[in-house]
């Protein structure tokens, strides 16, 4: 069996858009969570959410910013981070057998809403024509794997909370079992949209605001919780097996040394207390 | 591509004295939705020379029945091939024009006549 070493990160978050500005938020305690700027806020009755101030013209180029959904800009900007830290340098035998693995709960559901906007609500039959591609939720890493031309496996999860906890393990259970080198992993969120946040609002699930610090909203643990807050962003790692890090000389920032699988068949929203999930 | 007619922004479909040629109103979308210098295009500039592809076609495809107020039939467009050059792209959408426009002032005047006949025997 492989060892795997996680040799780039790169993230996109309400909490800091590079790992070392992330890492400073955690460890300074800053909330990232506070009042949705955006206009449908009003009609919530839970307005607070973590959103991330996202300028995707920083990163893209308008014709192909257009074909990505926010879910898909995020990815893509946490994986140009990783790769850019892991130093790598792609050549053919890597990339042939390279991968992309990536979690998301809810895809390109900015898009899906705006589709549905339009058809619905417009009663215009005008849908973009790059609907589809904006709100398929393997776009993102589809994108990805064209991006850096990573023409191994190519696989999104989605199982919810865990979907990009279930996508980095694959990877490494990929690496671990020989099949390829060099894998990119995690998650991409965006779906911070009048239709999701009326969606949990109604399962009665979210955190009520804190009235005098909005930001203090999510209390896990606290006897006067109240329930989750939602956020949006993206995280990407470089997972690559360990004597090809160790060879090539990679910034090693860790190593993944297990993954384990199961489901947890209590409930659909309540997980189990008194066995291990 | 749908079938129903769409309200285009304005009727005018650079022919008679119309201020803004088509051929300007083109370079607009695509100097605006895919960062081609308007000035740098002639009749003569090939689509495929300011790469657009397939899939930028669609979307062009798409922003010309808006800019326009025109349908584009589906068998129409596959255009990269129809129409290599801007101005071979500009005809095509002038034609259009003038065939909704057309279909538009043909039909009141059918429905006129049908609605003077009764009052006039």
């Amino acid at each position: 069996m492989k060892r795997v070493a996680i040799t780039g990160m790169g993230i996109v978050a309400p909490g800091g858009s590079s790992p070392d500005e992330f890492y400073a938020g955690l460890i300074a305690g800053r909330s990232s969570i506070r009042r949705l700027p955006t206009d449908f806020a009003p009609q919530l009755s839970t307005r607070i959410a973590a959103f991330i101030d996202f300028d995707p013209a920083l990163h893209f180029v308008p014709p192909h910013m257009r074909m990505l959904d926010r879910v898909s800009q995020f990815a893509l900007v946490a994986a140009a981070q990783a790769i850019g830290a892991a130093r790598l340098e792609l050549n053919d035998a890597l990339r042939a057998r390279a991968g992309v693995f990536l979690g998301t709960g809810m895809g390109g559901a900015n898009s899906i809403e705006e589709g549905y906007a339009t058809l619905f609500r417009d009663g215009s039959d005008r849908i973009k024509p790059f609907s589809v591609l904006l709100a398929m939720n393997n776009a993102a890493a589809a994108w990805i794997a064209s991006e850096y031309q990573l023409r191994g496996p190519s696989l999104t999860y989605s199982t919810a909370c865990s979907s990009s906890a279930v996508a980095i393990g694959e990877a490494w259970q990929r690496i671990r079992h020989g099949e390829t080198e060099l894998m990119l992993a995690g998650g991409s969120e965006a779906a911070l949209t009048m239709g999701t946040m009326k969606a949990w609002e109604s399962l009665r699930t979210l955190a009520t605001e804190d009235r005098e610090d909005p930001a203090a909203s999510c209390k896990p643990f606290s006897r006067n919780r109240s329930g989750l807050v939602l956020g949006e962003g993206a995280a990407m790692f470089v997972l690559e097996e360990w004597e090809h890090a160790v060879t090539r000389g990679a910034p090693i920032q860790a190593e993944l040394v297990g993954y384990g699988l199961s489901t947890d068949c209590e409930h659909i929203t309540r997980p189990q207390s008194a066995r291990p999930g | 591509v749908g079938s129903q007619a769409h309200p285009g922004k304005s009727g005018n479909g650079g022919h008679g004295a119309a201020a803004v040629s088509t051929f300007d109103r083109l370079s607009d979308i695509l100097n605006r939705d895919h960062a081609v210098s308007a000035g740098s295009l002639t009749a003569d500039t090939t689509l495929a020379s300011l790469a657009i592809d397939s899939l930028a076609l669609i979307e062009l495809i798409f922003a010309i029945e808006d800019t326009f107020g025109i349908s584009v039939p589906d068998a129409d467009a596959d255009m990269a091939k129809e129409f290599g050059t801007l101005g071979e792209l500009s005809n095509y959408v002038d034609n259009l024009i003038m065939a909704r426009d057309a279909a538009a002032s043909a039909r009141p005047v059918a429905v006129a006549r049908e609605a003077r006949l009764p009052a006039a025997e």
